[in-house]
C-alpha cells in the first residue's frame, strides 16, 4: 500500500506541475459554476425574450448529466496523459517491476482516477445541480460514470502510441459520453442502438428514473474492458 | 541465489527459449552475450518475472519467479538499457521518490548521488541531464534499496569510453560490495572485462557458458604475428605461439635480424564467440 501511496503522490504532482493537466481537475468545477449561475440567468432572460414560462428548464437534467459526465471525462485526460509520458520515458515498465507491482501501477493511475471521478461526481452534482437530482441518482451516476472514465482510459491508452495521439483521441473518445442525448431525446427504439455506449444507460437511469438500467451500464462497461484489455494489456503491461 | 532449470518459454506457440539450465552464484557477475534477437533480453525478463508463461523452474533468491508477489522486487534492482526517469524532476526528486516504493530502508539518497559524481547536479532538472549522467543516474536508482541482485540490460550503452569507464568501475565496486549482478550485453569488450562467466546464447539456446579466460583458452591457441622485409617490401608471418619453432621462416628472420614487428595476438571473446556460435555479434 506504500508503493501505491508512493506512486498516487507523484501522479498528482506530475498532473500540479502541468498547467493544463491542472486545469483539466478544475475544469469541472468551473463548468458546474458556469451551470449554476449563468445558465438560470439566461433562461430567466430567454423566458422574458420569447414570453414563456420555461425554455431551458426542461433541459436542466440533460446539463446535469453533461456535468456529471463531462467530470470522468476531464479526469480522464489527466491520467492518461501522465501514463502516456510514463509509457514513453519507460518509467511504467519500471514501476511494474518494482514493489508496486502492475496491479498496483494500475490502480495508482486508472484506479484512482475512478476513485477521484466518483468523488467528484458526488460534490460537483450535489452542488450544482440545477435540476435538483436526487443523491441517490446522483450517487449511482456518479460509480457508473467512474465505470465510463476506466473505459475511456483503457481505449486512449489502448490506441495512442504518444501524448499526441492521446489528445487526439480523448477529444475522440468523447462521444463515449454523449450516449445520454440520445436517452433524451430519441424516444424510439432506434434509440437503443445508443446502447453500446455506457453513458446511455446512464442517460436513461436518471431521466426514467429506473434503477434496472444499471444492468445493461454494467454489461456494456465490461464489455469494452474485456474487449479493450489486450490490446491495452500489451501496449501497458508488456 | 539464481537457478534456471530445463527453462522453455515462447511468445506464441513457437517455442524461442530452449532448454536453458544454468546456476549463478552469489558475488559473481554473470553475462548473457549474444546478438539481438538471441533471446537475452527475453531471459533476462523471465529472471525479473516480467514473462511468466514459461516452463521449467526458475528461482531468484529462493523464490520460484512465477508465484513470486510484489515483495520479490524488494531484494533486486533493475537497470533497463535505456534511462527510466522522470524528466521533469531533478536527481534528488527521482531517487527520492524511485526510493519510496521499497519497504525496506533506503539508501541515503545524496551519499548515492556522491558515488557516481551527481551530487553537485542533484537538483538540475533530468531532461537537462547529458545521455552518461542519465545512465549513473539511472544505474544508482537500481541501487536505492540497496538490493542483494542486480539485473544490468547494456549498461555501457551508447556511452563515450569516458563514461563507459565510469559506469564498469560502479558495477565493479557493487561486486566488491557483495552483490550479484547479471549482466545482458553484446560488448564482448565489457564482458570480459567485468563478467566472472559468461553465457553465449543464440537462438534461444545456451551455446556456451564458462569463465571468459577458460572460454578463450579452450579454443585454439593464440598466434604470433610478425612482419619483416624482402626485396625491399614489407610482409607479413603468422604462426601459432606452441609452434614457434617448426615455423622455419621466423627462425631464420630472427637469426638473421631481419624482424620489423613481432607480437603475439590472442583470441578475443568475440573470436571465441564466433567459432562456438558461428555468428557475429553486431
Amino acid at each position: 500500500m506504500k508503493a501505491v501511496l508512493s506512486a498516487f503522490r507523484q501522479f498528482l504532482k506530475s498532473v500540479w506541475g502541468d498547467f493544463m493537466l491542472t486545469a483539466c481537475l478544475v475544469a469541472p468545477v468551473l463548468m458546474g459554476l458556469v451551470f449554476k449561475f449563468r445558465i438560470p440567468e439566461l433562461e430567466t432572460f430567454l423566458c422574458g425574450y420569447f414570453n414563456k414560462t420555461a425554455v431551458l428548464a426542461p433541459y436542466y437534467i440533460l446539463l446535469d448529466l453533461m456535468l456529471s459526465l463531462m467530470t470522468p471525462l476531464m479526469l480522464c485526460f489527466s491520467g492518461v496523459m501522465i501514463m502516456l509520458e510514463e509509457l514513453d520515458d519507460g518509467i511504467a515498465k519500471y514501476l511494474q517491476v518494482s514493489p508496486l507491482g502492475k496491479t498496483g501501477y494500475l490502480f495508482s493511475r486508472i484506479g484512482f482516477i475512478a476513485v477521484l471521478s466518483t468523488v467528484y461526481n458526488v460534490i460537483i452534482p450535489v452542488i450544482f445541480t440545477l435540476s435538483g437530482m436526487e443523491i441517490t441518482d446522483i450517487a449511482l451516476s456518479a460509480v457508473l460514470n467512474a465505470l465510463i472514465s476506466v473505459v475511456i482510459g483503457m481505449f486512449v491508452l489502448s490506441f495512442a502510441k504518444n501524448k499526441v495521439e492521446g489528445m487526439a483521441l480523448i477529444k475522440l473518445s468523447g462521444f463515449m459520453i454523449f450516449g445520454f442525448i440520445a436517452a433524451f431525446f430519441i424516444k424510439t427504439p432506434a434509440g437503443y442502438l445508443a446502447g453500446v455506449l455506457p453513458s446511455f444507460w446512464v442517460g436513461k437511469l436518471v431521466t426514467d428514473d429506473n434503477y434496472l438500467y444499471i444492468l445493461p451500464c454494467l454489461t456494456v462497461s465490461f464489455i469494452w474492458i474485456v474487449l479493450l484489455y489486450k490490446r491495452f494489456s500489451a501496449r501497458v503491461l508488456s | 541465489m539464481i537457478t534456471v532449470n530445463k527453462l522453455f518459454f515462447g511468445y506464441t506457440k513457437e517455442v524461442f527459449i530452449k532448454d536453458i539450465s544454468f546456476m549463478v552464484n552469489k558475488g559473481e557477475i554473470f553475462g548473457f552475450l549474444g546478438p539481438s534477437g538471441a533471446g537475452k533480453s527475453t531471459l533476462q525478463k523471465i529472471l525479473i518475472g516480467m514473462l511468466k508463461g514459461y516452463s521449467g523452474s526458475v528461482t531468484v533468491n529462493g523464490l520460484e519467479v512465477r508465484r513470486h508477489g510484489n515483495a520479490f522486487y524488494e531484494n533486486i534492482g533493475i537497470d533497463f538499457e535505456f534511462p527510466t526517469l522522470y524528466e521533469k524532476l531533478t536527481a534528488r526528486q527521482n531517487l527520492k521518490f524511485f526510493s519510496s516504493l521499497y519497504s525496506k530502508e533506503t539508501g541515503n539518497v545524496d551519499r548515492l548521488l556522491g558515488t557516481v559524481g551527481l551530487l553537485p547536479d542533484a537538483d538540475k532538472r533530468v531532461s537537462d541531464f547529458s545521455k552518461g549522467m542519465k545512465s549513473r543516474l539511472n544505474f544508482i536508482k537500481a541501487l536505492v534499496h540497496d538490493p542483494d541482485i542486480l539485473f544490468l540490460d547494456e549498461p555501457t550503452g551508447g556511452l563515450d569510453p569516458t563514461n563507459s569507464h565510469v559506469m564498469k568501475q560502479l558495477i565493479l565496486a557493487e561486486k566488491a560490495r557483495g552483490k550479484t549482478i547479471i549482466l545482458t550485453t553484446h560488448n564482448m569488450q565489457d564482458a570480459h572485462e567485468l563478467c566472472d562467466r559468461v553465457a553465449f546464447i543464440v537462438e534461444g539456446r545456451l551455446k556456451a557458458l564458462d569463465t571468459p579466460h577458460n572460454l578463450i583458452m579452450k579454443k585454439s591457441a593464440a598466434k604470433i604475428e610478425y612482419t619483416y622485409t624482402e626485396n625491399g617490401m614489407e610482409k607479413n608471418g603468422e604462426c601459432e605461439i606452441n609452434a614457434t619453432a617448426a615455423d622455419r621462416l621466423l627462425n631464420s628472420l630472427i637469426k638473421q635480424n631481419r624482424i620489423l614487428t613481432i607480437h603475439s595476438k590472442e583470441q578475443t571473446l568475440g573470436d571465441v564467440f564466433m567459432d562456438i556460435t558461428g555468428r557475429r555479434l553486431t
